[in-house]
Order: structure tokens, then sequence, then C-alpha cells
């Protein structure tokens, strides 16, 4: 069994956090938006666990269980609002919501 | 056990009241009023609660991750009333735009509770969760004209926007726990008067991403680009709640978060200084694009969203000289005490036009309006010259602290800046009733009307304008009294 640094698992989080951001900034999907979001949410989890076990503490194991339950509400509103958005426009397209501009 | 439920009690009876009006909108599906009279009664219990409680010492419970002082009392009291006169103010729009549904109340509830626990949370998870209390029902509230495209741009917009501003706070959060091992404030407050390494470079980066979300909630420039577009698209008192509750909540919360570590800690300097520098070119920008923006609006909405900008600007002046030791935070309190209510009045001033369509209130709906509604000129005149900050208005006072206590720490080039961009966007100000008193009503202007409780709202808030600018003292003297964060 190979043991992982804690600096490994730091980048991990990192990098998937800045997948998730790059996700949320390119793709125009609304759902593949949503996704990203979850997964920067998820990078930030993984990041608060080894910091957790870095300083032998049980906080951060803590925080990642009320992180994932805010998470889901947070998707459950996010679909809600694209359904709503589905049944004006017919699409999920980012690029069609452009009606707001100076 | 019981202390805590005293202590909390007007939180505990916001939370109550939450579930009583889902309730009884559950029960009566047919009509709005029980749901918006529960709202109102959780709303007015809530507020003479925290109010009452207002003199008792601070008090730190759930082990210290929230701390009820004066300070979060008098916000939640606030932030009641507000919710009060919007609950009152927004009563006749909703009607009109045919959203009036009972689950307005509750979520407008939910806002207010996640406000409350935002600007008491003393540590960073708390802080999260309240942040998406907060932020949640407001994503939904902005899409709440649900057949209306414009209104689903905004709540998305606004959502994609504020999950990716949760997910930069929490990152930020990961890093300060990492560097510090606690995420309660004054374990970390501690921590930065034991290190003396000051640029601990993990806790720079958590500490900037969590300012850089915060920056994001408050909308200083360059961070503003999603306000206007979602101010436009949410229902006018949404966007009046969003102008007033979530703006105040997020200042109080982002100068909690500025003062994080002990920037006056041996050490530190270096980090301080860019701090600073960051604030102080960030103020700039907000000045900038809120003053010089805001002369090109058309539309109502968005005009009040670059508003709402420079004012951010001129906070950022008020959090910039609390930076500097031996300066309280009172300034920037007294300046969002008085922005809140020449706001509340203009916002459901707003609501009082009829609707053309789905396009807001525009500046030509206003043309002639003296004629038509000399009383409703007034009272726009009033709230107008307060947000110019014009003499014997709030507006005047407020912006004149703030100008002080920042002269006071040597920033005179800044407060130049400042005072030349509030004379520039007084002309936005005054535009209106420019238009409103010389011009002709334009052929295509919306009829104006509002029933008994919007009228009252708005005259409740002139009131409030007019005394405050009057006789300022009563509520500097009373805001002065409030300590600082830690």
């Amino acid at each position: 069994m190979t043991a992982f640094e804690p600096w490994m698992l730091l980048v991990v989080s990192v990098l998937v956090f800045c997948v998730g951001l790059l996700g949320l900034i390119l793709r125009k999907n609304l759902l593949v938006m949503l996704m990203s979001i979850e997964l920067m949410l998820n990078a930030v989890n993984l990041c608060f666990v080894t910091f957790s076990k870095m300083h032998h503490l049980l906080d951060g194991h803590l925080t990642v269980l009320f992180v994932m339950t805010v998470a889901a509400a947070e998707s459950a509103v996010g679909l809600g609002l694209v359904i709503a958005m589905f049944r004006n426009l017919r699409s999920v397209d980012s690029d069609q919501i452009q009606l707001l501009r100076d | 056990m019981n202390e805590v439920i005293h202590t909390l009690m007007p939180w505990l009876v916001l939370a109550a009241g939450i579930l009583l009006t889902l309730l009884v909108s559950v029960i009566r599906v047919e009509s709005k009023r029980p749901a918006q009279i529960s709202a109102l009664l959780t709303l007015v219990v809530t507020g003479v609660l925290s109010l009452q409680a207002i003199s008792l010492p601070g008090e730190a419970i759930f082990a210290g991750s929230i701390e009820v002082s004066s300070l979060t009392r008098i916000l939640l009291a606030l932030f009641s009333l507000i919710g009060i006169l919007f609950v009152l103010g927004g009563d006749r729009y909703l009607g009109k735009e045919r959203i009036h549904l009972s689950d307005y109340y509750h979520l407008l509830l939910i806002l207010i509770l996640g406000a409350g626990i935002m600007v008491a949370a003393k540590d960073l998870v708390v802080l999260f969760i309240a942040l998406e209390v907060m932020s949640l029902p407001a994503y939904t509230l902005a899409g709440f004209r649900r057949n209306d495209s414009r209104s689903n741009e905004a709540a998305i917009k606004y959502f994609v926007l504020g999950g990716a501003v949760g997910a930069v706070f929490l990152l930020g959060s990961a890093f300060i726990f990492g560097a510090t091992g606690s995420t309660l404030f004054p374990s970390i407050h501690e921590w930065s008067r034991q290190s003396t390494t000051g640029g601990n470079p993990l806790f720079a980066a958590g500490h900037f991403l969590v300012m850089v979300a915060f920056l994001f909630k408050v909308a200083a420039a360059p961070f503003h680009f999603w306000k206007p577009d979602v101010y436009e698209g949410a229902p006018t008192p949404v966007t009046g709640i969003m102008s007033t509750l979530i703006a105040v909540a997020s200042f109080v919360t982002l100068v909690r978060l500025v003062h994080l570590p002990a920037l006056d800690a041996s050490g530190w300097e270096t980090y301080a200084t860019a701090v600073k520098v960051t604030i102080r070119s960030l103020a700039v920008i907000s000045l900038l694009v809120g003053s010089l923006v805001i002369i090109t609006q058309k539309n109502l909405k968005r005009l009040f969203a670059y508003s709402s900008i420079s004012q951010t600007g001129y906070l950022m002046l008020g959090l910039l000289a609390s930076l500097h030791p031996g300066q309280g935070i009172s300034p920037v309190l007294i300046y969002l005490f008085g922005y809140v209510f020449a706001a509340v009045g203009i916002f459901v001033l707003m609501t009082q036009s009829e609707p053309r369509g789905d396009t807001g209130v525009e500046l030509v709906d206003l043309t002639g309006l003296v004629k038509r509604s000399p009383f409703r000129t007034a009272l726009w005149s009033i709230l107008l010259f307060s947000m110019a900050g014009m003499p014997f208005t709030v507006g005047f006072f407020t912006k004149y602290l703030v100008f002080l206590s920042s002269v006071g720490t040597g920033e005179t080039p800044l407060v130049v800046l400042a005072a030349l961009c509030a004379v520039v966007s007084a002309y936005a100000y005054l535009r209106p009733i420019g238009l409103m008193v010389m011009r002709d009503a334009d052929p295509g202007a919306a009829q104006w009307g509002g029933g008994f409780w919007s009228q009252f709202v708005v005259v409740v808030s002139v009131i409030a304008v007019v005394f405050l600018g009057l006789m300022p003292n009563a509520m500097i003297h009373y805001l002065k009294g409030i300590p600082l964060i830690h």
C-alpha cells in the first residue's frame, strides 16, 4: 500500500477545483455548469479532510458533512432554476440567455 | 442551555415563524393573506425581541461559533424592519405581476434568517452555511417571475455566480484552516498575534480567497458585472431586498473577514500593506465605474445597480479607515443605515409604476410626473436628493462621516476622488428630477399608482431620511457605542 503524502492530496484538490472553475467559465451547458460547481465543492472537501489529517483534528471531517448537505440543497435549487428556464426558452444553453444587456 | 435559548430568542422566533408561514401557506392554498400576516407577525416579534435585548452584553455560544452582540442584534432588527417594509410595500406589485404566492413570504423569512446568522457567525463554516441559507432563497426569489425569461436569466446568473462564490469562499476557509488549525475567528486572530511570520503564503491565499468571495457579493468593481443584470431581471421588491438587506449583511461580513487576522501585529506589516493597497484600488475602481457608468443608464433598476456599486466604493473608504489603529467601524455602519432607508423608499416607489410589458421602469416613465402626481414627485425628489448626498438628507451626513474618517487616516487624495465622483454621479440622480419637473409626459410613459401600504412605506422611509438628515446625532451616538468586531 502506497502512503500518500498530504501535499499530493492538496495538489489534487486544487487541480480539481481549477477544473471545476474552468468548466464553469468555459462550458455553455447549464447542467455541466451545475456539475462544475459540485466539483469545486468536492475539491474543497478533499482539501478540508487533508488538512484535518495533517493537524490531527476532527473539525475538517465534520465540515465535509455540512458542505455536502449544502451542496445538495444548492443543486436542488439550481436544477429548479434550470427547469424554469427550459420551460420558457426550450434550451439549457447559457448562450441563449442574453436578454439583459447594457 | 436555558441561557442559550434566551440569547438566541429572536433567531429562534424567526425560525419558528418560517415553519408557521410554510404551514399556513399549505393549509390555505387559495389565499395569500395568512402567509403574509404570519410573516409580518414573525418579523415584528423578531425585531422587537432583538431591540429589547440590545443593551445586553455580547455572548459567544455554541463553542464560540456564534456571537450575539449589540451589533448583531441591531442588524437583525434592521433586517426585520426591511422585511416588514418590503412585505407591506411589495404586496401590490406581486399582485400586478401575478406572482403573489405564499411561498414568497417564507422564502423571504429564510433569507432574513440566513442574513441574521451570517452577521453573528464567528466561524468560517457557520458563516458558509449562513451565506448559503441567505443565498438559496435569494436565487429563487430573483427568478420568481417564472414565466418571464428575463427573470429566469437573472436567477441563473445569480445562481452560477453565487455557487462559484460559495466554493471560492470555502476553498479560502480550507486554506485558513490548514494554516491555523482552526476555523474560529478568535482562534485565527490569536494565531496571527503569535505567528511572527506574517506572510504565511497558505494563510495569505486563504484570506484573499474569502475576501474575494465577499467582494463579489458586495459587487466591488471589477467584481460587479453580474449586478446590473440580476437587478434588472429580478422582481422589483426582490431587487430592493438585494440592494438593502443582502448588501448590508454582505458588507458587514466583508468587514469582519478583512479584520480576521490581527493586521497590526508585528511581522504582518507587509501583509497589512498588501490588504490596504487591494482595498484602496478596488475602492477607486468601484467609485469610477459606479459614478461614470451610472450616467448612461436609462433603466432605473440598472441605474440603482450602478448606484450601489458606487456606494460600495464609499463604504470601502470607511473599511480602509477602519484598518488604521484606533478607528472604529461606526462610519461604515452609519452609512449602511442611512443608505438602507433611502433605498427602501426608492425601490418601493419603483414598484408603483404600472407594468409595460416586461421591461422595468425606464427614465422615460418619470417624464411629467409632477403634473400627474405631485406628491409622488416630492417623494422621489427627497429620496434622490439623499442618494446624491444633498444636505438636509441622511445621505449627506453619512458621506460626510465616511470622508471625515478617511481624511483622518491620511487618505486625502482618495477622498478628493470620491468627492469628485459624488459630484459626477449627482447628475444621474438629479436628471430624473429634471425629467419629472421640466418635461411634459412622454406618450410612452407608464401610469403610476400605488396602494395605501406601498405609499405608507415610501412616506415612512422619506420621513426617516429627512429626520436622520436633520437630526443625525441620535443615530450617530447610538451606533458609535457599538464596538468593533473582536
